[in-house]
C-alpha cells in the first residue's frame, strides 16, 4: 500500500482534524472522508499496519520467553497500571501506554485504572467486542429518577445510525425482541455450548423476567459480500483479538474503518502526535486546530482544520479540552458550563458468583468462543428496587476446568495427570456489568503542578463508588447465586465488590461521561448532535459524551454516535453554518 | 552423592545409558511398559534440555525443583515435568517474573521441606527415596509432619508454576493436550469423546 497518507508537517487546512484513531475516531475519519472531506487523522502513537504489526499474533507459549508472562521490574517500572488489564501480556505489550511515561495522580484511597491505547488503532485492537444497542429505557433513565440532566436524543434518532455502523462493522447475535435490548443487524450467533441450553431452560423456566441470550460481538460469524471486499474473513474462534487479528475477524479501524477512510484518497495521518490543545479563534469562536507536541523529538507544529472531531478517548479528550486555554475559555474550552471533567462515570464489574455443574462429562466444545451468554437487565424495569436505582446485565459461560484450575486441588503424579487430560468438572459463572449513576464529584482536572516528559499537564482523577453502586454489586452476586442455584449449580461461591479497593474505577475501561450531552448549555458540554454549545465547529463523539452509562457495553453506541454527529457535521459545513 | 540422581543424568553428566535407564524405571514404576524406541525418544527429548547454568535456583535448588515437579507431572505414556524441563523455566521465570519476596518465599518453601525430610527420615529431600517423596508431598497437602497451610500456600504456588510450565511447552500443549491454534469456529454441540483430551488452550 502507498504509504504517504502519513504526514509530518503541512501547512494544509483540512477540512476536518479528527483527533484520536480508536473506535471514534475511526469512524469518523471513514464518514468525513466517505463525503468528500479532507481529513488529517492525528494520532498520539506509533503507526500499527494490519497484519504486519501484530508481532504478539499466533506465537505459540513456548516460543515466548516466559509463555506470555513479563519481567517482573519492566512491568513494576513501566506497566504498573496497564497490567491490571486481562489483555495485558507479552504479546500485547505494545499495544498499552507506558505508565511510566503517561502518569496520572489519584487522592489517597481512590485509585483509579487509567487502561490505554497508544498506537494507531488505539483500544480497538484492544476492546472486548461487545456490541449493544441502548433503548428508551436508558435515554429516558436519568429523566425518570432524576440522577444526571436529560439526554438530548432518544433511540429514534440513533436507531438507523446503530444500522449503518452495524451493517459494516459486522455484529454477530439473536435476534430475540427484548424490549430494554434492541436487535441489531446480526451476523449469525455464536453457539451455545448443550451444557449452556440445558442451564438456559432452566433459567427462563424459573425466572420469566430473565432471558439468557448469546452475547453480541463484532466478530464476523459468516463474513457477508461487503466484508470479504474490505479483505476481512471469518472469525476462527481463537479469542486471541487483543495481539491482533490477521483474519480481520473483529471489528477494529485497523480491519474496518481506516480501510475505508483511506480508499477515498481523501485522509492523511500524522502519528507520534501528541494534541497539547486545540487552537482557538476568538473573532470567529471557532476551532482553528490543534497544537502537537512531536513525541520522538519534542517539537511542536499547529495542524490546521475548518472544524475539530476530539475522539482521543473519554478521558484524553477531556485533558485536550482542559488544556485548551483562552481568554474567553479560562477553564477549558467549550466549558462555560464549568461540567467539563465532571461526571465521570464506569461500569461496576467484579461481582457475580459461580458454581459446579455436575454431569455432563461427555460433552465438549471445540473452540474459544469470543463471547458469552448474556442476560439482559430486568432490574427498575416494570418495577423500582428498593435499594438501588439503574440495572445490569449478567453474562457468564459454562466451560470445564483446564491445567489452571488444577492447582489449587490437592493430589499429584500420574493420576493427577491423567484427571487434567480428561479435562475437569464444568462451571457456570455469572458476573454483572452495572450502572452507574451520573455525580458531580466523580471528575477529573488538569494537575496543577505536575507535568508528563512532554509537558502536558497530568490529569488529576478523583472517583468513588456510592452506596448506590455497593448496593447493586450486592444485589448483582445474590442474584447470580439465585440462577446459579435455579440452574443447578453446586458449590456456589459469590463475589461482592464492597471497597474502593477491591477493584479500581476505571478497570472496566468504560470511562465516559466528562464532556456530556444534554439539551442545556449551562448544564452541559455537548448538544444532541456532540456538537460543543460554545464553539460550533467543535466536535466530541467517544465516551466523553455521554449523559448517562447504562448497563451495556457502551463501543457500539459510541460508533453509532459518531457516525450521526458526521452526517450532521457535513452538512453544517456545506451549510455555511460552521 | 549417593541419592537417587535423574537430574544429574539429564545434564548429561554422566552417560546416556542411566538416563535411559531411568527413564524406563520411571516408566516402570507407573505400570507402564515403554518400546524401545519410545524409550530413545524420551531419553533424546530430555537429552539438551537442561540449562547448564542456572538464572536463581543454586544446582541444588534446581535439581529439587525437577524433582518435585516431575512428582506432579510425571513421565506416563507422554514426557513428564523433568522430561521438557520444566524446572529450567522455573528457574527462569523466579529470577525474571517474580518479586524479591516470592523468590524469597520459594527458597523458603524448599529449606521447609528439606528440613521436614530430615527431621522424618534423617537425609535431605534429594536423597529421600520415591516413596518418602511421596509421603512428603502428601504430608504438604494434609498439614502432616509439622507442614503449616503456608507450606500448603508455597505447594500451590510450586504446582501452579509447574503447570504452567508444563501445559505451556510444547510436549504439554501439543502431546499431553489437544492443541487448535486455529480452530476454524467454534462449536458449542461437541462430544468430548471427539476429541478424547483436555485442549491446551481454553
Amino acid at each position: 500500500m502507498d504509504k504517504n497518507f502519513y504526514i509530518k508537517k503541512s501547512a494544509q487546512v483540512f477540512d476536518a482534524i479528527v483527533v484520536g484513531s480508536g473506535i471514534t475516531g475511526g469512524w469518523a475519519a471513514k464518514e468525513l472522508t466517505e463525503k468528500g472531506l479532507k481529513v488529517l487523522m492525528v494520532e498520539r502513537g506509533k503507526p500499527v499496519e494490519h497484519r504486519q504489526d501484530y508481532p504478539g499474533e499466533g506465537v505459540q507459549a513456548w516460543k515466548l520467553p516466559f509463555r506470555n508472562a513479563m519481567n517482573y521490574q519492566l512491568v513494576e517500572d513501566q506497566y504498573y497500571i496497564q497490567r491490571q488489564c486481562y489483555a495485558f501480556g507479552d504479546s500485547s505489550k505494545q499495544f498499552f501506554m507506558n505508565d511510566r511515561d503517561y502518569p496520572y495522580s489519584t487522592p489517597e484511597g481512590k485509585p483509579f485504572s487509567w487502561i490505554r491505547g497508544n498506537q494507531l488503532g488505539g483500544k480497538s485492537l484492544l476492546w472486548a467486542r461487545q456490541s449493544y444497542r441502548l433503548s428508551d429505557y436508558d435515554f429516558n433513565a436519568n429523566l425518570a429518577d432524576g440522577h444526571g440532566v436529560d439526554w438530548p436524543i432518544r433511540y429514534k434518532d440513533l436507531e438507523q445510525w446503530y444500522s449503518y455502523v452495524e451493517r459494516h462493522a459486522g455484529i454477530s447475535g439473536s435476534k430475540e425482541n427484548i424490549p430494554v435490548l434492541p436487535d441489531s443487524e446480526f451476523l449469525p450467533p455464536f453457539e451455545f455450548n448443550n451444557v449452556e441450553l440445558a442451564l438456559k431452560k432452566k433459567i427462563e423456566a424459573k425466572f420469566p423476567d430473565r432471558k439468557m441470550i448469546m452475547g453480541r460481538c463484532a466478530h464476523l460469524t459468516q463474513p457477508a459480500p461487503h466484508h470479504l471486499e474490505q479483505g476481512r474473513l471469518q472469525c476462527q474462534a481463537r479469542n486471541e483479538c487483543h495481539k491482533g487479528c490477521s483474519f480481520g475477524a473483529n471489528f477494529s479501524t485497523q480491519s474496518s474503518t481506516l480501510p475505508a477512510a483511506l480508499k477515498t484518497n481523501n485522509l492523511s495521518i500524522a502519528t507520534n502526535a501528541i494534541v497539547h490543545s486545540v487552537i482557538y479563534d476568538p473573532k470567529t469562536n471557532r476551532a482553528k486546530g490543534v497544537r502537537i507536541i512531536d513525541s520522538e523529538t519534542m517539537e511542536t507544529r499547529e495542524y490546521f482544520g475548518k472544524m475539530v472531531f476530539l475522539c482521543a478517548s473519554t478521558l484524553g479528550t477531556t485533558q485536550i479540552m482542559l488544556n485548551s486555554i483562552s481568554e474567553r475559555f479560562p477553564t477549558g474550552i467549550a466549558n462555560s458550563s464549568g461540567v467539563l471533567g465532571h461526571y465521570l462515570m464506569d461500569h461496576l464489574y467484579g461481582s457475580g458468583a459461580v458454581g459446579r455443574i455436575d454431569g455432563f462429562e461427555d460433552e465438549y466444545y471445540s473452540g474459544r468462543r469470543p463471547t458469552a451468554p448474556y442476560i439482559p437487565n430486568f432490574r427498575n424495569v416494570k418495577e423500582k428496587h428498593p435499594n438501588f436505582f439503574r440495572g445490569y446485565s449478567l453474562s457468564g459461560s459454562a466451560s470445564r476446568e483446564n491445567w489452571g484450575s488444577f492447582a489449587k486441588k490437592d493430589g499429584f503424579g500420574a493420576d493427577f495427570k491423567k484427571q487434567i487430560q480428561n479435562a475437569g468438572s464444568w462451571y457456570f459463572s455469572l458476573h454483572g456489568s452495572g450502572e452507574m449513576l451520573p455525580r458531580y464529584d466523580n471528575q477529573v482536572s488538569l494537575h496543577p503542578t505536575l507535568k508528563d516528559k512532554w509537558g502536558m499537564p497530568q490529569l488529576h482523577i478523583e472517583a468513588s463508588f456510592t452506596e448506590n453502586d455497593y448496593k447493586m454489586n450486592e444485589d448483582i452476586a445474590n442474584t447470580a447465586a439465585e440462577i446459579l442455584e435455579a440452574a443447578g449449580a453446586k458449590d456456589i461461591v459469590k463475589h461482592v465488590i464492597r471497597r474502593n479497593e477491591d477493584r479500581p474505577f476505571g478497570l472496566s475501561i468504560h470511562e465516559m461521561g466528562t464532556a456530556r450531552m444534554g439539551r442545556d448549555p449551562k448544564t452541559s458540554v455537548l448538544n444532541g448532535n456532540n456538537q460543543t454549545h460554545d464553539v460550533p465547529n467543535l466536535f466530541v463523539t467517544d465516551g466523553a459524551c455521554m449523559t448517562s452509562n447504562a448497563w451495556q457495553n457502551p463501543s457500539l453506541t459510541y460508533m453509532a454516535i459518531t457516525a450521526r454527529a458526521c452526517d450532521f457535521a457535513v452538512k453544517q459545513l456545506k451549510l455555511g453554518k460552521i | 552423592m549417593p541419592h537417587n540422581n535423574k537430574l544429574a543424568e539429564t545434564t548429561g553428566l554422566e552417560a546416556e545409558n542411566p538416563r535411559r535407564a531411568a527413564l524406563k524405571q520411571m516408566a516402570l514404576l507407573f505400570g507402564l511398559s515403554l518400546s524401545a524406541q519410545s524409550l530413545d525418544a524420551l531419553a533424546a527429548t530430555v537429552k539438551g534440555t537442561m540449562p547448564h547454568v542456572t538464572k536463581f535456583l543454586s544446582p541444588d535448588q534446581l535439581q529439587m525443583t525437577g524433582e518435585i515437579a516431575d512428582l506432579i507431572i510425571p513421565t506416563t505414556d507422554t514426557p513428564g515435568a523433568l522430561a521438557v524441563n520444566v524446572h529450567g523455566f522455573m528457574d527462569s521465570y523466579l529470577a525474571e517474573c517474580v518479586s524479591k519476596n516470592d523468590q524469597k518465599k520459594f527458597l523458603d518453601g524448599l529449606k521447609k521441606i528439606n528440613k521436614v525430610a530430615e527431621d522424618k527420615f534423617g537425609k535431605v529431600f534429594l536423597a529421600c527415596s520415591h516413596k518418602q517423596h511421596i509421603q512428603l508431598l502428601t504430608a504438604i497437602e494434609k498439614y502432616d509432619l509439622g507442614f503449616t497451610p503456608e507450606d500448603k500456600d508455597f505447594f500451590t504456588q510450586f504446582k501452579s508454576l509447574t503447570l504452567f510450565g508444563y501445559y505451556t511447552s510444547e510436549v504439554g500443549a501439543t502431546q499431553e493436550l489437544a492443541y487448535l491454534p486455529i480452530p476454524g469456529g467454534y462449536k458449542g454441540n461437541f462430544p468430548f469423546a471427539k476429541v478424547g483430551k483436555a485442549w491446551a488452550l481454553n
